[in-house]
């Protein structure tokens, strides 16, 4: 499967991170998060206003807007 | 004595270090004795604080550091954090880990193994861990790290002694422990970067991370980005804490993967409700539990008015201060306290409650969207939660805002949300004047705070157009799990850390600003007191923001605490004509009506309170943030914009 940016994960489904990238520190910092590639990540929260959503990444939730969603990608995980 | 006793043995210093939020300043607390400031939300602590603990004969200095996701620092504070580990004042270092999850402080605790392989780690919240059934080998782990793994709760007090006797222990081995397994082609680069650089090979990693133009250029000579370089620094440890968590960390039970709970608090329909509800609900138990409080203590101390004003008499050289001392002082300090106490007693307690919760982030994470479309930051709602205790805490607190940009919108807006000192007026007045239940006094008040957050989402708008022009940055904030607070130690502590502290400054204040209105109003000058001159003088002002100028006059007084605002001006009626002392809520009313007070006036004194200069304090403290005159007075400046409108505002309609 191709991957896609984070914004498309959808409840449920769990992700497996492909890359990260950014500018200036941004990869830096999101991979001190732990959003490194590898990783299974999942959606866990939605913001009233639709952004920021709450990822589950090596079992903290940390919270993202969907333009920094953007430089992580993900390739869904098939369910088995 | 004990300076000897120290000198005979030397302070051991020992650094508190670790991810944010995994409960370095609740064992700080818990170590020393000290109670620092703990909180369910990463960034708590923004400060350096250190204290004292002797242990068998040894004598320890610990030193709370704010928590840091990384060695490589992406804001001031973890600058702070990182340079105290890499200086050689702190002789031991502890690296806090959250057992509930590992995973990731492990990461973090790895890379500082690498620069201290003297380094302890500490496995903190065990006793959430045995109920959440996840089960940590640390044996199995410090015979893989060889260092000493403990594991503690801060909560509980749970191997806290056992880590002060490892502590104690003679200092471990100087010898290299752990090993970063970097792939050999970083291994060459970091060798090359530690020969430039005359610098141990350990700490090479280091100056890759912070992009040292020197590792640049080594990197690029060995085909490599720098970006490529740090990222495979990251994964080196990451993957390490990932083979490590594995061997050593089982778990009875999956964890839900986001409770229930958060589903609601951050739902699309419920969010914003329950958010305004919890508010009321604050108000609410605020206003109707300090009531009657207020009147006993009030009555207490006007009962106690008479024997003070026999005994100033009875004694010959306190006669002639009788008057200023009771009428002066003693007036406004006793009104301060049965005003402002009750309140703050039963404010502030549930305000930690929540904060211990965890319901902070959710509303920052709730409120990002809309401080997005203003260009601002999410967590400038976590700093606004904290102006709502006091403004001057809010303001430090904006430190956890990484962009510079972002952090002086947070700091100059902050005042904009009423301060518990600002609650008692708002309170008073809109129960005079609005209305003559708590339930809707509450509603008011409620709606008040809501005018706030949109005036400084609108405010943090017109900032990021004009003075601080720019887009949004990065944003990314931890969600830690919901979690039941200790109910009673967080009220407790609550009450002497916070009330009790804000309550003494208020009382610094306002015994000085009894003596001054006391000699303003009763020293004349051709004939009128002072204060006369000055209210006559401020009139056309006061007239036209829909006040008048005795309200103005207290504002400008309350300017070291606005506590004081409603006493003084109380004192400024008083002393303009022969009224009677003032007993309740009720006789407020009427002195405030006696004095030409009508609903317009209410609404704007109301407006004004909500929004007008900071204080003294949040000012002192907002230069000392910004270290800059100009961005003081922004900050004295853009409060009052939208108060002035909206008295204007009010004034046009009413
Ligand atoms: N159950 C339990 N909770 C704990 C324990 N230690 C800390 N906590 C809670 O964890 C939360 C975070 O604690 P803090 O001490 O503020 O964390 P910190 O590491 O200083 O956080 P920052 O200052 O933001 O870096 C608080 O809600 C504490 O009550 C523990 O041993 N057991
Ligand atoms: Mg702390």
């Amino acid at each position: 499967m191709r991957p896609m940016p984070l914004t498309r994960l959808s409840f449920g489904q769990t992700g497996i991170i492909q890359w990260v990238s950014g500018e200036e520190d941004k990869k830096s910092r999101l991979m001190n998060l732990g959003f490194i590639p590898g990783e299974r990540i999942s959606l866990a929260l939605i913001s009233p206003l639709g952004n920021p959503r709450a990822y589950r990444i090596l079992e903290s939730t940390i919270a993202l807007r969907s333009k920094d969603a953007r430089l992580i990608g993900i390739s869904i995980k098939e369910r088995t | 004595m004990k300076k000897n006793s120290e000198k005979a043995q030397p302070v051991i210093t020992v650094a508190l270090t670790g991810n944010p939020n995994v409960g370095k300043s609740t064992l700080f607390s818990r170590l020393t004795g000290i109670k620092q400031h703990t909180g369910n939300w990463a960034g708590k602590t923004v400060d350096i604080m250190s204290g004292k603990r002797l242990h068998n004969g040894n004598h320890f200095l610990f030193v709370d550091l704010p928590g840091t996701y990384s060695l490589y620092p992406n804001s001031p504070e973890e600058e702070i954090a990182r340079d105290f580990l890499l200086s050689r004042e702190a002789e031991r270092v502890c690296v806090i880990l959250d057992a509930t999850n590992i995973r990731r402080s492990l990461a973090f605790a790895l890379s500082v193994l690498e620069i201290r392989p003297d380094a302890f780690l500490i496995i903190n919240l065990a006793d959430e861990a045995a109920k959440k059934g996840v089960n940590i080998d640390t044996k199995r782990m410090s015979e893989s790290l060889n260092c000493p793994v403990l594991p503690v709760s801060a909560r509980t007090g749970q191997g806290v002694n056992e880590m002060l006797n490892r502590l104690s222990e003679s200092k471990p081995a100087k010898e290299q422990s752990f090993h970063a397994p970097y792939k050999p082609w970083l291994r060459k680069i970091l060798q090359a970067v530690s020969e430039i650089k005359q610098i141990d090979y350990k700490s090479a990693f280091l100056y890759a991370l912070a992009g040292d133009p020197d590792a640049l250029n080594v990197s690029r000579a060995f085909g490599r980005s720098l970006d490529a370089v740090q990222s495979e620094i990251i994964q080196t440890f990451s993957e390490c804490a990932g083979e490590i968590y594995g061997s050593c960390v089982t778990k009875k039970k999956m964890e839900p993967q986001a409770a229930r709970a958060d589903k609601i608090l951050t739902g699309k329909y419920t969010a914003f409700p329950i958010m305004l509800l919890f508010l009321f609900a604050i108000l609410y138990f605020t206003i109707s539990f300090a009531n009657l409080p207020s009147k006993a203590l009030s009555a207490l101390f006007s009962s106690a008015e008479a024997p003070l004003r026999r005994f100033f008499d009875s004694v010959f050289f306190l006669k002639p201060l009788a008057p200023v001392m009771i009428d002066g002082v003693y007036g406004v300090l006793t009104w301060v306290i049965s005003v402002m106490l009750p309140p703050m007693a039963i404010f502030f307690p549930m305000f930690s409650l929540l904060e211990e919760c965890g319901f902070l982030p959710r509303i920052a994470f709730n409120l990002d969207g809309a401080f997005s479309k203003c260009r601002a930051c999410g967590k400038q709602g976590l700093t606004m939660c904290m102006g709502l205790g006091c403004n001057a805490v809010g303001i430090t607190g904006c430190r956890i805002i990484s962009s510079p940009r972002e952090r002086m919108i947070a700091l100059i807006t902050n005042s904009l949300m009423p301060c518990n000192g600002r609650f008692p007026a708002l309170i008073q007045i809109s129960y005079a004047f609005l209305s003559v239940s708590t339930v809707i006094t509450a509603f008011a008040v409620t709606g008040m705070i809501a005018v706030s957050i949109l005036m400084t989402l609108l405010m943090s708008y017109l900032l990021s157009v004009t003075l601080l022009r720019g887009k949004s940055s990065f944003f990314a904030m931890e969600i830690p799990p919901l979690r039941k607070p200790a109910f009673f130690r967080v009220i407790a502590e609550s009450l002497v850390n916070r009330a009790f502290k804000v309550l003494l400054r208020a009382l610094a204040v306002a015994a000085p600003a009894g003596l001054i209105i006391w000699c303003l109003a009763n020293i004349s000058i051709s004939g009128t007191p002072i204060i006369k001159h000055i209210t006559d003088y401020l009139e056309p002002a006061g007239l036209f923001l829909g006040m008048d100028g005795a309200i103005l006059t207290a504002f400008l007084l309350s300017l070291p605490a606005n506590e004081i605002m409603l006493p003084l001006l109380i004192m400024i009626y008083l002393s303009n004509g022969s009224l009677t002392e003032i007993e309740s809520v009720s006789s407020l009313k009427s002195i405030l009506v006696q004095n030409g007070w009508t609903v317009r006036t209410a609404l704007c004194s109301l407006a004004f309170t909500l929004m007008h200069f900071p204080c003294s304090t949040s000012l002192i403290t907002s230069y000392k943030e910004t270290k800059s005159l100009f961005w003081t007075f922004i900050t004295f400046i853009v409060p009052l914009i939208p108060g002035v409108g909206l008295c204007l505002l009010i004034r046009l309609i009413v």
